[in-house]
């Protein structure tokens, strides 16, 4: 067992054992000291982008027993994951004060869900891609419910429970189908045996239903139509800061697993998914856009604009060529500053109660508080793909992914959804700016959240501007796809 | 010299940076900020048209750096100027800081009111000296936000919708040329291996037939770029934004949109769609050319019945910008010509009269042409300013306008004599409608008793509408200045479309006598036999 090689998974080493931490001291320090679970947690995820970073990058080798992959791939994700950390705890940790949260759980949990994550995107095994999952989905359902007095938050913890146990189940069928046709759940045996049965015969069907099984099941947990439906009562009853999460980091784990699967595991000349999930992409983006139009409530809106930012991940999926999976990765950075930054903004100004989050309460605030309206319109506007923004630099190349397959039918139904959700973030702005204030109220911005805020924003318009050092970091993470 | 073009551009961004670091509370700071900022990139294109060669084709003070790159496509920074870029870039910072100075009436929020005029004329400058599609699009794109705030927070009662309106059409527009120029983009690449955004190295390579263009979908290009510069033309009936936009809009930012905004489109389509699609710009001609002349007219009957200055004003742009529509694809010289004059012409006439429209509002907060009458009485050097832009605007001999529609005019008439009738038709029209408005603006009694106390233009008035009007007569009297530097860039502009229509006119003559019947005396020359 030579292969057993703790370095291999350091970042996840970290996470877990300061969530242990966080999670064992918390009573003995007890409830006069609330920043200590933030701290602790800001430590975690800093120390495990470093992990991240010291992980010796290599594509072809695995570990433990052929289930651990230390690629490009999986490190770029894991740095990113642990930089939604940090930003999450920095944002969140005046909010907790705020609503008299339980820090240290919510923290231990974070951290646990992060390594979730983590596990699903280095996994090159079915089975330790569904534990990867599994950690992630049983931390969030928690944390979505951590608002124990709240109905909402209630609500939308057992609405995600119910639904994730049910795609979680969907998924592990698929597994199971897939075990036995292949007998092994490891990605390079069912490769091999994908390619084996290709050569001689046609691809068995127990085989194609597994992989048809566990496609949906990601499609749940990305909230792709037609698996979208759970998605905006999850996200308006969670306590804001978890929307942010949710929308954003678990999200992109799926993503990332899924692409994994997809372009790792299954054989080439499969073309039938491709069909399938053009369609629903393109139904994702203008479900998700249509429906965003008429909410009232931002953090709902927010949430029909990420399943239809699921549908423009999607155009760079059914492209499948080098740029649309650069631009995936790309568009996951860009993706994460600015929805991060939008709901930072959105819970420092959701007030004591977590209820201040209709349009209505954001009528006249620009001018009131420029320091929080523009940055959110900053957002807003990437979050629109309008130009300088990193928002725009990753639409850019995921519809230039679509036209460089001749898909031009699909990059104009995307470009043509993309000026709908124009619609919904500028009636944000409208709300901000051109109406008049209802009154003074009173909002207070904690420095680690304007510190959020403010890098946000900076990126987002230095990875608009300057873009080429992460499209190449991305290229360079995305290459062990292109070249089987 | 390296930089001149950086520096134009980007001057105004300079001291809206700057803006963001004076108090919020020091107003004249602010204003004074802005127009030296805007005063600056001005000297500094008038220093560009000093080294500026006419005798060339070529683009001039060309800037080419890597801006970046996804794997081996590259995205270039690529600025240059031609002869036709050149003025629009002077309208533009000519324009810009008259219209920082007669933004005094502001007293909202000065500070992010001005940042957005100066991102504004940085965007704007961008699109004129764009080389590479997307860095074109990029500019052409970020100048709908700060319009979209000017019109949105400074505007008047219906500011919103305008606003909103505003954005949505022009980016409708815009996204599906980013599709048609992403397609070009990998069209080009498939054929001659080349990954390129440069607009030369497109153009070039069409020319040369190394790129060649399946016919369908050179249509489909020629639409997804026209659609986009016929809604920021606006082309009939493409237009319906423009009312709202340019009524809404504070003073100086409908001074903005129409005096240069409107030009974009204009620009586009002389600058991308001819030379890039030139058989579906001849073979679309005659559609283009029958919106435009319905524009024209429509525009102009439109404005007759308006009770609103502002309004009336707003609907003369669509008429005249049908003129410049129609010069461009009358595709000669003269029509192309009188064309960009008819730009420059627009942006001065139509730019000066949303000046003294909003001078009248600042004072009577009222537009209405009901409201007023008389007003010559008591206000004799606003009047006389206002008769000369009105005389500019319809094209009197002597001033700019004139210059304008008759190389339009000719230039319609040597394409087809049905164009040139309806369009000079329309002349008539807009003396009708201008002349018509000021009569009961200014002439006659005084009928209301608030327009007694009207107080006549001040200083920092007439310093805006001065320059103004001498621009208006040396166009009108010397033409040749601007013409001259023109003419080699609209050639070059023009030679795609022209070389169509040649080989159109060639194979028509040839289809033309193989279609002749065989002459009769041959028939009798073959011998008979009986």
């Amino acid at each position: 067992m030579s292969d057993i090689s703790f370095s291999a998974i350091l970042p996840e080493l970290i996470l877990c054992i300061f969530g242990i931490l966080v999670m064992v001291l918390g009573p003995f320090l007890g409830r006069n000291s609330r920043s200590f679970g933030g701290t602790l947690a800001l430590l975690g995820f800093a120390t495990s982008i470093v992990g991240a970073l010291l992980v010796p990058e290599s594509a072809g080798k695995l570990f433990f027993n052929g289930m651990v992959t230390t690629d490009a791939f999986s490190i770029f994700f894991r740095v990113l994951f642990a930089a939604i950390g940090v930003v999450m705890t920095l944002g969140s940790l005046n909010y907790l004060h705020r609503l008299k949260l339980p820090t240290f759980e919510y923290f231990a949990l974070l951290l646990f869900a992060s390594a979730g994550m983590n596990f699903m995107v280095l996994s090159t095994d079915l089975l330790l891609t569904f534990i990867g999952l599994e950690i992630l989905s049983i931390a969030t359902y928690v944390l979505a419910g951590i608002r124990r007095d709240d109905a909402a938050s209630n609500e939308s913890a057992i609405k995600y429970f119910f639904m994730g146990s049910f795609s979680s189940a969907i998924l592990l069928y698929g597994v199971a189908l897939i075990y036995g046709s292949a007998h092994s759940t490891s990605y390079q045996a069912i490769l091999k045996h994908a390619a084996a049965v290709n050569g001689q015969q046609q691809i068995p069907l127990l085989f194609l239903i597994g992989f048809g099984l566990i496609i949906v099941g990601f499609c749940f947990k990305v909230a792709v139509v037609p698996f979208q439906v759970w998605a905006p009562d999850v996200y308006e009853g969670a306590p804001t800061p978890i929307t942010g999460f949710l929308s954003v980091a678990s999200k992109m784990a799926g993503f990332a697993a899924l692409i994994r699967i997809l372009f790792q595991v299954l054989p080439h000349d499969l073309p039938q998914w491709v069909q399938l999930l053009v369609v629903s992409s393109i139904l994702t983006m203008w479900i998700g856009n249509l429906s965003a139009l008429t909410q009232t409530n931002i953090k709902r809106m927010l949430a029909y604009s990420s399943i239809a930012h699921a549908g423009y991940i999607l155009i760079g999926i059914v492209a499948a060529n080098q740029t649309g999976i650069t631009a995936i990765l790309y568009y996951a950075v860009a993706y994460a500053l600015m929805n991060l930054g939008a709901f930072t903004i959105i819970t420092i100004l959701s007030g004591r109660d977590d209820r201040r989050v209709t349009l209505e309460d954001y009528k006249g605030i620009g001018f009131q508080y420029p320091q929080l309206s523009f940055p959110l319109t900053i957002c807003l506007i990437s979050l629109a793909g309008i130009p300088t923004t990193a928002g725009f630099i990753g639409k850019f190349f995921l519809f230039s992914a679509a036209v460089e397959e001749k898909m031009y039918l699909l990059a104009v139904l995307a470009v043509l959804a993309a000026l709908v959700s124009v619609y919904y973030y500028l009636r944000v702005v409208v709300y901000m700016f051109m109406f008049e204030p209802d009154g003074k109220r009173e909002v207070r911005i904690h420095p680690a959240a304007g510190v959020v805020v403010l890098v946000c924003c900076l990126l987002i318009f230095w990875f608009g501007l300057f873009p080429t050092w992460l499209l190449e970091v991305s290229r360079q993470a995305v290459i062990l796809f292109l070249h089987p | 010299m390296d930089v001149i073009l950086s520096l134009i551009i980007f001057l105004p961004l300079i001291g809206a940076i700057m803006l963001l670091f004076v108090p919020r509370e020091s107003i004249n700071t602010h204003r004074g900020v802005a127009l030296v900022s805007s005063l600056m990139a001005l000297v500094a294109s008038l220093v560009l048209w000093g080294h500026f060669n006419p005798a060339t084709d070529a683009f001039q003070f060309q800037e080419f750096t890597e801006w970046f790159q996804i794997g081996t496509v590259k995205i270039h920074y690529f600025l240059g100027v031609d002869g036709i870029s050149l003025f629009l870039v002077i309208l533009t910072t000519f324009i810009t800081p008259l219209a920082i100075l007669g933004s005094w009436a502001i007293r909202k929020h000065v500070r992010e009111y001005m940042i957005f005029m100066l991102v504004l004329e940085t965007g704007i400058l961008g699109v004129f000296l764009s080389l590479d599609l997307v860095l074109f699009y990029l500019f052409w794109e970020i100048m709908l936000i700060p319009m979209y705030f000017l019109i949105g927070v400074w505007g008047s009662k219906n500011r919103v919708y305008a606003a909103v309106k505003f954005f949505i059409y022009t980016m409708a527009g815009s996204l599906l040329m980013l599709v048609g120029i992403l397609t070009l983009f990998y069209l080009h690449a498939e054929q001659t291996g080349i990954q390129t955004f440069s607009f030369l190295q497109l153009r070039d390579a069409l020319a040369a037939g190394e790129l060649v263009l399946p016919h369908q979908a050179e249509l489909l290009l020629f639409l997804a770029f026209g659609l986009a510069f016929a809604i920021k033309v606006p082309l009939f009936p493409f237009h319906t934004w423009l009312p709202d936009a340019h009524v809404e809009a504070p003073t100086a930012g409908s001074v903005i949109l129409a005096g240069v905004l409107l030009k974009m489109g204009t620009y586009g389509l002389l600058r991308f769609c001819l030379p890039l699609f030139p058989n579906a710009s001849v073979e679309l001609a005659p559609w283009v050319c029958t919106l435009a002349i319905v524009g024209i007219i429509y525009g102009a009957l439109v404005a007759m019945v308006q009770p609103d200055v502002k309004k009336l004003v707003a609907y003369s742009s669509v008429s005249h910008l049908g003129y410049v529509v129609l010069g461009i694809f009358a595709f000669n010289l003269i029509g192309a010509q009188g064309a960009t004059y008819q730009m420059l012409n627009h942006g001065l006439s139509t730019g000066a009269l949303f000046l003294l429209v909003g001078m009248i509002y600042d004072r009577r907060h009222t537009r209405l042409i009901a409201d007023f009458g008389g007003l010559a009485h008591r206000m004799p050097v606003f009047a006389t300013f206002f008769m000369i832009i009105t005389l500019s605007s319809i094209g009197l001999p002597g001033l700019n306008g004139f210059v304008g529609e008759i190389l339009i005019l000719q230039g319609a008439f040597l394409d087809n004599i049905l164009y040139g009738v309806l369009a000079a038709s329309g002349m008539i029209l807009s003396a009708v409608y201008m002349l018509w408005m000021y009569q009961r603006v200014f002439l006659g009694k005084i009928r209301h008793a608030e327009n007694e106390a009207l107080t006549d233009l001040d200083l920092r008035e007439k310093l805006i509408l001065t320059p103004i009007v001498i621009m208006v007569v040396w166009m009108g009297i010397y033409s040749s200045t601007f013409l001259r530097p023109m003419d080699r860039s609209l050639d070059r502009a023009l030679a795609g479309v022209q070389a169509v229509r040649a080989e159109d006119t060639v194979l028509e003559i040839r289809e033309a006598r193989l279609e002749q019947p065989i002459p009769a005396h041959r028939t009798e020359a073959v011998p008979q036999n009986d």
